[in-house]
């Protein structure tokens, strides 16, 4: 019934995965929400069976992946966001002091991307993770490049007042602990 | 500068994208106060922060994740079709070719070259497409739309409303395929568009829209809507301030009867309105902005002398005897 067969699919599928999830991962800050993501628009394309006729797989699924992870976000207003799931343990600091203040630190960091709005949110990660130029988010997005500029200093301008009494940590804690880290 | 102009620019010197007059503005900025340059240096150090802290978060298993595109695939592919028997094939060819047309519309909302977008419950979207035609989709539409167009035509497909500013190619004319059958073709124009199932309105605003119904076809010019009801092809002038309103978020009322005011605000709001009232003829002026409807049903209350109340299924009522 399908016009491709599964192989085809296969290797576009491990050619773009990776940027796929990047993409998906920025917009919704959750590994398994943005692997449903991915998986969901796959299978859509298999189903509707016709992916041959899709002249720049590429550009396809960029879009199709960043227009589905906005709908997911508008359908799951709970999810959660940022959120770390299980991390990488005994990252090296010994001095548990410092450790928990670290980790405080990034946990409010989280908090705090997570209180932007959605719309907001995904033009600050697709700039910081993706190198993506404001006029390309302005496209994809579907808005102007000044409400790109815009959104992207409010969210700055947001993030930096939300974090504001965690600031002289990040200023001056934070390269003593990474060269401490470097040392052990 | 403003608190925001200065921020934009931060976020663009960030990228790397501020032009040489924007980075010797910020510079200038930063060195006129010592606090300047710490909030430029702290926003700095978040950017640099956050991109460290999630770039350790995100995790890859391509393997895993085809496997489970796979696992499905088979699922899907082991279904026979045999639901549809050559007989039953052969009465569904034969009972007409709007049927045929139908399905060939269906077809294209199955088609997975199309990139969906739909507009959400509360919210307006709007995208830029390939060929710089600008579209705002109302609430609860769907609109889907090739990431290129072809060489000959420029064919979107619309459920539900939305508005269209379509960019100028005399060479490839810009078709709009309603899911419920009509269609209309336009060079470069700018027009509001609502499909419903049993009927279609195509208002302009500007330029020429050729409506399309299966018997004739009629051009439609600014001031203007065509409307295709039952199959049959009729335009007139159209003049409702609020047409618009749902992109805009301005609504305006120039002693417009109450009938036409609840008329409007359903379609603005998305809501369930009743009235109750001796009559709907009584009328009403003024003009809101981006208000919220609570605070529209407040006003018109107050000057009508009405009451409102909303019930819990989110339907609101109307009704007193202030109009009669």
């Amino acid at each position: 019934m399908n016009s491709f067969d599964k192989e085809e699919l296969k290797a576009i599928f491990f050619e773009n995965y990776e940027p796929l999830k990047k993409k998906a991962f920025h917009v919704l800050g959750n590994n398994e929400a943005a692997e449903d993501v991915i998986h969901d628009v796959f299978l859509k394309v298999w189903k509707k069976g016709k992916s041959l006729a899709i002249k720049n797989p590429k550009a396809y699924f960029n879009r199709a992946v960043i227009n589905a992870s906005l709908n997911y976000l508008e359908k799951h207003k709970n999810l959660i966001l940022f959120d770390p799931g299980i991390l990488p343990e005994g990252n090296g600091v010994n001095t548990t002091d410092h450790k928990m203040e670290l980790n405080e630190l990034e946990e409010n960091l989280r908090k705090a991307l997570d209180q932007l709005s959605p719309q907001r949110r995904t033009i600050f990660s697709l700039s910081l993770f993706e190198s993506m130029s404001n006029a390309e988010i302005a496209e994809q997005l579907g808005i102007t490049k000044k409400a790109v500029d815009n959104q992207l200093g409010t969210a700055l301008k947001q993030l930096r007042d939300n974090l504001a009494s965690y600031m002289k940590l990040l200023i001056e804690f934070l390269p003593l602990l990474t060269s401490m880290l470097f040392f052990l | 500068m403003t608190q925001e102009e200065i921020y934009a620019l931060i976020g663009k010197a960030l990228k790397g994208e501020a032009s040489e007059e924007e980075l010797h503005r910020l510079n200038s900025w930063k060195n006129s106060h010592d606090h300047n340059t710490d909030i430029y240096s702290e926003v700095a150090k978040l950017w640099e922060k956050y991109r460290s802290m999630m770039e350790a978060d995100l995790t890859f298993d391509a393997e895993y994740a085809w496997q489970a595109i796979e696992n499905e695939i088979d699922q899907v592919h082991t279904r026979k079709p045999g639901w549809l028997s050559l007989s039953v094939m052969k009465v569904a060819a034969s009972i007409s070719i709007l049927t045929l047309i139908g399905a060939f519309i269906y077809q294209q909302f199955n088609n997975p070259d199309l990139i969906e977008l739909e507009g959400m419950v509360g919210e307006v979207r709007s995208i830029v497409l390939e060929d710089g035609s600008k579209i705002w989709l109302n609430r609860n539409s769907q609109l889907l739309y090739p990431g290129n167009f072809g060489p000959d035509t420029r064919v979107v497909h619309l459920r539900g409303e939305g508005y269209f500013e379509i960019s100028p190619d005399a060479d490839r004319p810009f078709i709009i395929q309603s899911k419920y059958g009509n269609q209309i073709k336009v060079v470069g124009t700018s027009f509001n568009y609502q499909t419903h199932p049993d009927s279609s309105i195509v208002s302009v605003v500007e330029g020429v829209v050729q409506m399309e119904s299966d018997s004739k076809s009629l051009l439609i010019e600014a001031g203007e809507k065509g409307v295709v009801k039952q199959n049959v092809l009729t335009k007139s002038a159209f003049s409702n301030p609020n047409l618009l309103s749902w992109k805009t978020g301005m609504l305006t009322f120039e002693n417009a009867s109450l009938k036409s005011i609840i008329h409007d605000l359903k379609r603005h709001y998305g809501a369930e309105i009743q009235l109750e009232v001796p009559s709907e003829n009584c009328t009403f002026t003024s003009s809101f902005n981006n208000e919220s409807l609570e605070n529209v049903l407040d006003e018109i209350t107050l000057v009508l002398n009405l009451e409102w109340s909303i019930d819990n299924d989110k339907s609101y009522l109307l009704q007193g005897n202030g109009c009669n």
